[in-house]
């Protein structure tokens, strides 16, 4: 849900005040970096898509119309193009035996663990063998624990087609990790 | 662990946050691409669209509720001028010109009528009625044009051409 302080920055930024903007970033740049980083599996792709997400809501603050939903909603679908646009210009370097070791995006706090570490790089390795819109049901329900009407929005499907998508998602996760591995 | 809790853990993943304050202020510092002036164009176009799709839903529904009735409006005939009583007369007499057309279908025939004489308008009327039907009868026999034809009939026999008979007949 949207609150009054969100409202009135949106409100703000729409108006081009670049501060209201610049609060909006510091509120929503973490989970967009994140949704990318998962998808793209390197931390400075990550870091370079997030940049133009921020830049183009930046230009195109203007046109935003409000329509109730989270301003969340809108960067998380310019994110998603510009996911796609990047495997499109880049089709032959995302092999995940191309990417950097030293560059993993396993969080610091679960580097100590190594039991924990490899678990995630697992998972993670996992979830990019799935087809792109069941990773954005996954990240976007089970790792930010995005509303089911919210992802709805997102990814422009019904409520129950974003639940069959999870259900298939987790299936599918599920059966390329191997039932030995990862318990449910 | 749980696959749904090893999801959750991908929650911890933050960005460096020296590239965050880097990369806010680069953001912030770049110039938005939507100009006041297009913005000014835009949204005319906006209310024009608007304006626009207002009167064409108010012209259908004025056509659905049947309140507007185009032919009535539009057409540059004026119904209520007309009047039924003169059209009907009107009528009546573009008849009677096409049966008075008939008439000279016999009168070319008959030659023998036209190149001869006639010695009475008695006769005359005769023949004419014979060719009119009842309708030339009628003419005909009005008190009038039977006194005239008698009383002509009894004085001198004059010698008339169907025309001239036409013409009396006509008086």
């Amino acid at each position: 849900m949207i609150d009054g302080e969100e409202e009135k920055l949106i409100r703000s930024a729409v108006g081009g005040d670049s501060s209201a903007f610049g609060s909006l970033y510091d509120r929503y740049q973490p989970a967009i970096y994140r949704f990318i980083v998962v998808k793209v599996g390197s931390r400075e792709e990550a870091e370079d898509i997030t940049h133009h997400v921020f830049l183009s809501a930046w230009q195109k603050v203007r046109t935003y119309k409000h329509r109730g939903h989270p301003f969340s909603s809108w960067l998380y679908q310019i994110a998603r193009n510009m996911v796609i646009d990047h495997y499109r210009s880049k089709k032959d370097d995302v092999s995940l035996d191309k990417l950097d070791p030293e560059s993993s995006i396993i969080p610091a706090v679960a580097q100590s663990d190594l039991s924990i570490k490899l678990q995630l790089e697992k998972v993670h390795r996992a979830i990019q063998k799935l087809k792109p819109d069941y990773q954005d049901v996954i990240i976007l329900r089970f790792v930010e624990d995005l509303p089911l009407k919210e992802t709805a929005v997102i990814l422009k499907k019904s409520e129950g087609a974003v639940k069959l998508a999870q259900h298939r998602a987790i299936m599918e996760l599920k059966k390329k990790l191997g039932d030995e591995t990862v318990e449910d | 662990m749980k696959l749904y809790d090893t999801l959750k853990q991908f929650k911890k993943i933050q960005p460096d946050a020296e590239f965050s304050q880097r990369t806010r202020t680069e953001i912030l510092l770049s110039p938005q691409n939507m100009r006041p002036t297009m913005r000014g164009v835009f949204a005319f176009l906006h209310v024009l669209e608007t304006g626009v799709a207002v009167v064409l839903a108010g012209f259908f529904i004025l056509i659905l509720t049947g309140s507007f009735s185009p032919t009535r409006s539009i057409s540059p005939i004026q119904y209520s001028v007309i009047d039924p009583q003169g059209l009907h007369a009107e009528a009546q007499a573009i008849d009677m010109q096409i049966q008075l057309a008939d008439v000279e279908y016999p009168q070319t025939t008959s030659t023998a009528m036209t190149g001869s004489t006639v010695t009475s308008t008695a006769s005359l009327t005769k023949v004419f009625a014979a060719a009119l039907g009842t309708q030339a009868t009628s003419s005909v026999s009005t008190p009038a044009a039977t006194t005239q034809s008698t009383s002509t009939a009894s004085t001198t026999p004059t010698t008339l051409t169907v025309d001239q008979a036409l013409q009396q007949l006509s008086n």
